[in-house]
């Protein structure tokens, strides 16, 4: 198994902030976990990171494959303790999210959009 | 849905087909915020295979584009309380919800008896709120806020009493004309009733109803 680098900026540049980006790299991320090797996001010289690009990048990566080999396979580097906290709870709900039937998604993502549309 | 026409005062820009500014700082909105880094705001969306909607896919478009020129950007200090606030009841209402086993709050939902009740649930949700604000820290600069008396009864009263923007909406538009920021970035369409601000957007209501009225002053002359 080897473990192939991706260097983020280089596929969503410095400022990594929607699901465009997230998407890209998600991709990028999928085709190599799929071939059996190992993946370390490397996110040096990235200057915006928000949860929306997390969520489509390494949030969704965690509904393709078991969390444990998931873990193992995954690696994140040069992310300052802000933005590490940031994707350990990407990490976190995308666990959850999978977990949860279609009803109670649906109903945590109509909260969601209530609370801000009432604000 | 409320009908703007009668009541446009800005200027309203159509993000998807106009440049972002280069130059003009711009005042950035709670819910453009709210979209980007409160992380369960588009977790149905993108952690699943459903259709984007359009804040989820155009603002961070607009954003990054506003980021490569260097745009500056500011919040105000309510946007970020009104932020906080937005996050917690919301998480608040999904414990709620987890708690009883339903799917929808309902009126015995009362989030001062949650917090008080679980407290360690309280306290990740906090945690999580202010490592979201300390992301936000990174990006935009705070838009001074240090007002008297005086200046609200000057700046804030006259920018309220001339929109039908909220009481907050008002705060922040008379401390960015204080600053010279005069260019907003939000979701809410209340921002096209306030004079003397370009207003960029997604949102379609104000949009049609900039270019109703943009024809109709065509026609009339």
């Amino acid at each position: 198994m080897n473990k192939e680098v991706i260097v983020v900026t280089a596929i969503c540049g410095p400022h990594c902030v929607g699901p465009d980006d997230g998407m890209a790299l998600f991709e990028k991320m999928l085709s190599i976990l799929k071939s059996g090797n190992s993946v370390c996001l490397d996110f040096s010289s990235v200057e915006t990171l928000t949860t929306s690009f997390l969520n489509a990048s390494v949030g969704k990566i965690f509904g393709k494959f078991d969390y444990a080999d998931l873990e193992a396979r995954l690696q994140l580097i040069n992310l300052d303790t802000v933005d590490q906290q940031s994707v350990s709870l990407v990490i976190k709900n995308a666990k959850e999210h999978f977990a949860k039937n279609q009803e109670i998604r649906q109903a945590e993502n109509d909260i969601v959009r209530k609370a801000h549309e009432e604000d | 849905m409320v009908d703007l026409t009668p009541h446009l005062k800005a200027e309203v820009i159509d993000i998807r087909t106009l440049p972002a500014p280069k130059e003009s700082s711009i005042l950035v909105d709670t819910n453009i915020i709210y979209f980007f880094y409160y992380p369960r705001f588009s977790e149905l969306q993108l952690l699943g295979e459903g259709p984007l909607g359009y804040q989820t896919k155009e603002y961070p478009r607009f954003f990054k584009k506003l980021l490569l020129l260097k745009t500056p950007l500011y919040v105000h200090p309510l946007g970020l309380c009104e932020f906080a606030k937005t996050v917690a009841i919301a998480e608040l209402q999904i414990l709620y919800c987890r708690i009883n086993g339903v799917t929808k709050v309902d009126d015995r939902f009362k989030p001062k008896g949650l917090r008080y009740a679980y407290p360690s649930e309280y306290q990740r949700i906090q945690r999580e709120i202010v490592n979201h604000l300390h992301s936000i820290k990174k990006t935009f600069k705070l838009i001074k806020s240090n007002v008297t008396i005086d200046d609200l009864l000057a700046n804030f009263v006259i920018e309220w009493n001339n929109s039908f923007g909220e009481a907050q909406d008002a705060m922040m538009i008379a401390d960015a004309k204080r600053e010279n920021i005069n260019l907003v970035l939000s979701d809410d369409g209340d921002f096209a009733t306030f004079e003397d601000i370009k207003f960029y957007t997604a949102n379609n209501s104000p949009i049609r109803a900039y270019q109703e009225k943009m024809a109709s002053t065509a026609q009339q002359s």
